[in-house]
């Protein structure tokens, strides 16, 4: 069962995971470091706090590189929150 | 964790509540709106209205796209969904949505493809799978998660992806809050401002409440000791006869916002005459929709919908409580009727919805002991 099928089936079963939140409004957005870099496609693998790794759009936060901890919306990183490998 | 941490100190926190307690005026009772659902969140997660002084209210704005997307809407995604040949993509809170006969998960019971995706890059990659199938993304939300849209649709065109399109619900966040500051019901003293909205739009937009209504702005983190700071930096205005936009949260908000992002949604959306809002009714220049470049991804136009203006449930209350007139507890069908599992109205189905936030954090046992 992949992520998207778990949260699918929480969500079915009324979302009340208490530590969830709304993915929708961008008010949430997650914390997540860069892993790696597909320059090539405007995409970075990137990690959350908790080990979940997902392929970020960075067009609006390029260049990054690996370290960089970013602001993840939806998919999209807002915003470069600090140059973790300076 | 770095950048939590830090904002959930219970000292810090303490020490913020007497300042709070010290800046506002005992003889006044100070209304004030926080406008993202994010906020709202935090707010009962944390309990900070419980370390307000009495006269410090906090009222729940309409900050949650998926609280304000109205029935009818909700109807025509049901429709697309029904389509032939259709996969329909949505994120997870949009599927519990109820539209007039039923939700998104109601539709995919009944043998609809549904899929719920994290992003609309997700999407997208559905519709490179699978060539042979329609796939359509049913966007919502303000300009966070439009530049977010917006790239997508740049990348499907650059790509040539043609079974791709977007259901388009975007709307932005500035016409909402004039068209609450002009509603007579509702006397407000100050906002807690959007957080990261104001990262893609910055805070600049957001300066015409000081300027034309007179209210401070507080551009706000969403942990607690930021709300709290927010909350005090707003009293402080008050107690010192200023009104400004100010911004708590710098660490992420610049105060002109993101260039970029504001440059692809312009060049990929436009804006429609008006747009409704589900309470609120129809707001002008409030909803985007996509822009003519665009018009080969618009599902709108590759498919025949309803398109009709679906009423609330008489029951619901969901207008006056995202317009901050009354308490989530105060709906009539608040908690008995109206719960996260069996939903009647959007603001008790995301988490970030003021009466979910009510349920889940266990106000309405409060209030009711307090009754």
């Amino acid at each position: 069962m992949s992520d998207v099928d778990r949260a699918c089936e929480r969500e079915g079963a009324g979302g009340r995971d208490l530590e969830a939140h709304c993915i929708t409004c961008g008010d949430d957005g997650v914390d997540m470091v860069v892993v790696g870099i597909d320059a090539d496609r405007g995409l970075a693998l990137c990690q959350d706090a908790e080990g979940q790794r997902q392929s970020v759009e960075t067009a609006l936060v390029a260049p990054v590189q690996v370290g960089d901890l970013l602001l993840v919306h939806a998919g999209t990183a807002l915003t470069t929150l600090e140059q973790v490998t300076s | 964790m770095r950048f939590v941490d830090e904002f959930r100190d219970a000292e810090l926190g303490r020490r913020l509540a007497i300042e709070i307690r010290a800046a506002a005026d005992p003889d006044r009772h100070v209304k004030l709106m926080e406008v993202c659902g994010g906020h709202t969140h935090s707010i009962y997660k944390y309990g900070l209205d419980d370390l307000l002084p009495s006269n410090v209210e906090l009222v729940h704005g309409p900050g949650c796209p998926v609280c304000v997307i109205p029935m009818g809407r909700v109807d025509d995604a049901i429709a697309m969904a029904h389509e032939p040949g259709v996969i329909f993509t949505c994120f997870g809170d949009m599927m519990r949505v109820p539209g007039s006969d039923g939700t998104l998960m109601d539709a995919k019971a009944e043998g609809a493809d549904i899929r719920m995706v994290y992003s609309p890059l997700d999407a997208l990659r559905i519709a490179k799978a699978e060539p042979d199938r329609q796939v359509v993304f049913f966007a919502i939300g303000f300009e966070t998660t439009a530049p977010s849209t917006a790239l997508t649709l740049k990348r499907a065109k650059a790509e040539g992806v043609a079974n791709f399109s977007c259901f388009c619900n975007h709307v932005t966040i500035v016409p909402p809050l004039r068209a609450l500051l002009d509603s007579p019901d509702l006397r407000l003293d100050g906002f807690v401002g959007p957080g990261h909205v104001s990262t893609v739009v910055g805070a600049r937009p957001l300066e015409f409440i000081a300027a034309d209504y007179g209210k401070p702005v507080v551009v706000s983190g969403f942990e607690p000791t930021d709300i709290l700071q927010s909350v005090l930096m707003l009293l402080t205005q008050l107690r010192d006869g200023r009104c400004e936009v100010e911004n708590q949260y710098r660490r992420v908000v610049p105060y002109d916002g993101n260039l970029r992002a504001l440059e692809v949604m312009a060049e990929v959306f436009a804006l429609r005459p008006h747009f409704e809002w589900r309470g609120l009714g129809f707001i002008s220049h409030s909803g985007l929709r996509l822009g003519d470049a665009y018009a080969d991804f618009d599902a709108e136009l590759r498919y025949a919908v309803p398109g009709l203006r679906v009423a609330d449930p008489k029951a619901c209350q969901c207008g006056e409580v995202l317009k901050g007139v009354i308490k989530p507890w105060e709906c009539k069908v608040f908690g008995t009727a109206c719960t996260p599992e069996r939903p009647i109205g959007t603001c008790m189905v995301s988490s970030e919805g003021a009466c979910a936030a009510y349920y889940n954090y266990g106000r309405f046992a409060r209030e009711k002991q307090l009754v």
